[in-house]
């Protein structure tokens, strides 16, 4: 084996030494995937279509994987598999700054396209995940993640203007307007939209070798802002308010554990401080120049007083600046992409991260019940939200940091998780970056024609059933 | 001992925390240190509805949950006020602007407010 793969990326670029391969055995989540075979480090979409031929031939199950950052396991060995690790081909290929899309490679991390857009000195920015410095934009995308400019964007998948894919019998396919030779790939319509077939199948439909993502304007003024609210039901309604006025860029929201894990706090008690602030909006804001800043921030202030007329409580808006003046922690939230340790370094190894789409209007019922089963697990609710598309839905994600290596905490997390997978999934919300074990308990609610469709689409796109088994398969 | 110490650092609310860093940031400072060290009594810091005792005992400064304790004196405001505050440069200004309301015994605020301005600004009066 090691011969052939030699043969197809060259000796330097083949992995079996165990104990490298030990390292590509785990990710955020703590999980341990079974020892691959060996590691491949391909830099060309011939190489990579030259290992899905030999992997079909053999029916080796390729994993592919590029920033070890995975929260869902999506990228963990599987037994018997090479595992295809993309993060060499790094290349960001094009920049069109005319019509605001980049087309990058997978292993193009987000700190890395932002270097490139202000060595280029493009008025351009991207929507960036909480994921890490060092996350990879492609990933983000197919696995239909979100970022800080999902409230125009939606998920990223609706990000995604074309994409090169190896398929797997070997071919390639270029989707959106790139699927005509000659054409740039500006964006989706009007060919039919092939681009869903690898978008949230979790890598089972193809290798993504290339991705071309939508870029957007880099205002000339921005500003962020905190909001201290005490209540969900005026936080999730004032962020419902900001999201439908347009007069922001981002607006999301931290409970109170989540705000104490940033400021060193490893595990919080799962009951508050009595007079403390439940929730941290958090506000982006952006004009063409001071005066347009000032009125969207008298927006903000409004839109606060008109709250509070309705009995709500807030902080008045605190400049990210001048927290981080507080504590030079928060400046996590000040920049990104960002580096949040406590999610990157949980005490005890483990994450367990239930993150969910669903309607704006369900947040404060939503979160209320999931914070509570949290607390009863002697969880503190550590949840972090956004709105997404203009608000029509938005992001809840449920956070646990837990010791890896207790094997009865271990499970306690899994039984918490499984509990908020029933609610979240009851109230009309869907996890994103499905772990299998999720995807199992969904699969009976899922309509079957649904299901038997996107079996045969990975079933006619991997005829082999090599591409990253046992995800996506509920 | 640590010169900032917080008992029960699970239940510490936001408040808690961020006086923390600021005064364990004051207390890599030789003269901050030497004002800490001639502090002593009990100050209430309120910000909005979120409150927290600082016990001040001559070797330094433990961060306590508020359950209602009597203390020399209160230090009262909206959280933009106390930020404004501390990275404002003074006790003084805020005050007179309505801000942040003392009570109690003001000497000690005084002695005690230097110790929670950021950076540069610690030494300010």
């Amino acid at each position: 084996m090691r011969k052939r793969l030699e043969a197809i990326v060259g000796p330097d670029r083949v992995v079996t030494d165990p104990a490298e391969l030990e390292a590509l055995r785990d990710d955020f989540t703590g999980e341990v995937g079974a020892p691959p075979l060996a590691a491949v480090r391909p830099c060309s979409t011939e190489e990579v279509q030259a290992l899905v031929r030999w992997a079909g031939e053999g029916g080796v199950p390729l994993v592919p994987r590029v920033a070890n950052t995975n929260v869902g396991g999506l990228a963990l060995p599987v037994p018997g598999c090479v595992v295809v690790d993309l993060s060499r081909m790094d290349r960001i290929l094009e920049v069109d700054a005319e019509a605001r899309v980049a087309v990058v490679e997978p292993g193009v991390t987000q700190q890395g396209l932002k270097d490139e857009l202000a060595r280029r000195g493009l008025p351009l920015t991207l929507g960036f995940s909480l994921g890490p410095p060092w996350a990879s934009v492609l990933a983000n995308c197919i696995l239909d993640g979100l970022t800080n400019r999902s409230l125009a964007l939606g998920s990223m998948g609706q990000a995604l203007t074309g994409l090169e894919v190896v398929l797997g019998d070997g071919r390639v396919v270029r989707t959106g307007s790139w699927a005509v030779r000659g054409v740039a790939p500006w964006g989706r319509p009007p060919l039919p939209d092939l681009t869903g077939l690898f978008v949230s199948f979790q890598g089972t439909t193809g290798i993504v070798t290339r991705a071309a993502v939508a870029l957007l304007p880099r205002p000339p003024v921005e500003k962020r802002l905190f909001v201290l609210g005490y209540a969900s039901s005026g936080v999730f309604g004032a962020m419902r308010s900001l999201a439908a006025s347009g007069c922001c860029e981002d607006v999301g929201g931290l409970s109170w554990p989540t705000a104490r894990m940033m400021l060193g706090v490893p595990h919080p008690h799962p009951e508050p401080d009595p007079g403390e602030p439940r929730w941290f909006l958090y506000v982006d804001l952006a004009g063409g120049d001071a005066d347009e800043l000032a009125y969207k921030e008298s927006r903000l202030r409004r839109i606060l007083d008109e709250a509070r007329a309705h009995g709500e409580r807030f902080e008045d808006p605190l400049p990210v600046r001048d927290l981080l003046a507080l504590d030079p922690a928060l400046g996590a939230f000040a920049e990104f992409p960002t580096e949040l340790e406590f999610l990157t370094r949980p005490p005890g190894g483990g994450l367990a991260w239930m993150g969910t789409y669903g309607p704006l209007a369900r947040f404060e019922a939503v979160a209320e019940a999931c914070g509570a089963a949290m607390a009863s697990h002697g969880w503190a609710p550590a949840v972090v939200s956004r709105a997404m598309a203009g608000g029509r839905f938005g992001v809840l994600r449920f956070l646990v940091t837990f010791d890896r290596h207790d094997p009865a905490e271990t499970a306690r997390v899994q039984t918490l998780m499984e509990e908020l997978l029933e609610r979240v999934t009851e109230a009309g919300f869907l996890m994103y970056k499905t772990p299998p074990w999720a995807l199992r308990r969904l699969a009976p609610r899922i309509d079957p024609v649904f299901l038997d469709l996107a079996r045969q689409v990975q079933t006619l796109l991997d005829p082999h059933g090599i591409l990253n088994p046992g995800r996506w398969r509920p | 001992m640590d010169l900032v110490r917080i008992p029960d650092l699970p239940r510490a609310n936001l408040l808690a925390l961020l006086l923390v860093g600021l005064l364990e940031a004051s207390a890599s400072d030789a003269r901050a240190v030497a004002r800490l060290a001639r502090l002593c009594g009990t100050v209430r810091v309120q910000a909005g509805t979120m409150a927290v005792l600082l016990v001040f005992d001559g070797h330094g400064v433990e961060v306590r949950p508020d359950r209602g304790e009597p203390a020399r004196a209160t230090l009262r405001g909206s959280m933009a006020g106390l930020v404004a505050m501390v990275t404002g440069g003074g006790l003084v200004a805020p005050v007179l602007a309505g801000r942040v309301r003392p009570s109690g015994d003001v000497l000690l605020l005084l002695r005690m407010a230097p110790l929670l301005l950021r950076g540069a600004r610690r030494e300010a009066p």
